[in-house]
């Protein structure tokens, strides 16, 4: 569909400048999109092994939290598990990829884990699910911030994505069909004033003969 | 509470108290009213990340939307008990449709 325009020479400068700055604008954002597809692509493969690995290690965990839970009663674990041996701090930064924000987490380890509750009456499984756990810690720090960054950059890309087919299929042959228009109209005008004044000639010589 | 907390567990089975005993304060709940509560208090806090169960994390999709536009708290899930729901990985799924198309995986 073209836009309702005005066959001037005006309206056509103007639409060319409008059209050359699309064309820019949408190479830049296919660019854009593209390198942040390669980001995404790493990101995402990343995310993916870590999720699986630490899937696989909590099911391990907890199957073993279960076995500690049926040496011990419910209450017992819940009073061995209440203090925790130090808090966990993470520091937080950001990133910019591709102009997006991203949130970079860095755990503060504050050396190994001391178990806070007797060894008398707890299960040895408790001990170990718990060091275990400490041990994935790391990992489900990096997690976080790889699952958010794929998150955030998917989103993005998918933003990016309708801009640039807006641009390529919508703005872009509306601007083109809008300058053919103008330049065919005035073309027409010039050729009937051209017709006009040879007309005129016609008639003046004719009077004149 | 005064303390700002960094990070937080919420799950419905007590598997998730482990998380208690490595210094990442843990809420046990079982519907979503209380979880979406628990995450608004927990934002209210800075908390940074928020490991969900994998059920409960089913269970707030508007929650994760509100929560999503901003880079924290970073909700993500986990499984609980001795198998996955593969939550996760229907996650990562999800993004790399919307972000590429189709799934390469």
């Amino acid at each position: 569909m073209r836009a309702k325009v005005n066959p001037t020479r005006m309206e056509l400068t103007k639409l060319k400048r409008q059209l050359s700055v699309a064309t820019r604008g949408h190479k830049l954002l296919k660019d854009k999109q593209d390198e942040m597809v390669r980001q995404f692509m790493l990101l995402i493969k990343q995310n993916r092994e870590l999720r699986i690995e630490i899937e696989r290690e909590l099911q391990e965990i907890n199957s073993e939290f279960y076995k500690a839970r049926l040496k011990m009663n419910y209450q017992g674990i819940m009073e061995a598990l209440m203090i925790p041996s130090n808090s966990a701090k993470i520091k937080v930064s950001s990133k910019s990829i591709m102009n997006i924000n991203v949130p970079t987490l860095k755990y503060q380890d504050e050396g190994n884990i001391d178990l806070t509750y007797g060894f008398a009456f707890t299960p040895s499984e408790l001990d170990s699910s718990v060091i275990r756990l400490s041990k994935l810690l790391n990992k489900l720090i990096l997690l976080a911030e790889v699952e958010k960054s794929s998150d955030m950059l998917a989103k993005e890309i998918e933003k990016t994505r309708r801009r640039v087919n807006a641009i390529e299929h919508v703005m872009i042959p509306e601007m083109q069909e809008s300058i053919r228009y103008i330049t065919m109209k005035l073309d027409d005008n010039e050729r009937s004033n051209i017709i006009r004044l040879m007309k005129s000639k016609e008639i003046i010589l004719n009077k004149n003969n | 509470m005064k303390e700002r907390i960094d990070m937080a567990a919420i799950g419905k089975e007590d598997t998730i108290v482990l998380f208690n005993a490595i210094g990442i304060p843990t809420f046990i709940c079982n519907d979503k009213d209380e979880a979406d509560k628990i995450i608004f208090d927990l934002t209210n806090k800075s908390c940074r990340i928020i490991y969900v169960g994998e059920e409960i994390y089913e269970a707030i999709p508007e929650t994760l939307d509100k929560y999503s536009k901003s880079p924290f708290p970073i909700i993500i899930p986990i499984p609980e008990g001795i198998d996955s729901k593969g939550v996760g990985l229907k996650k990562i799924k999800d993004n790399v449709e919307k972000a590429i198309g189709i799934d390469i995986f």
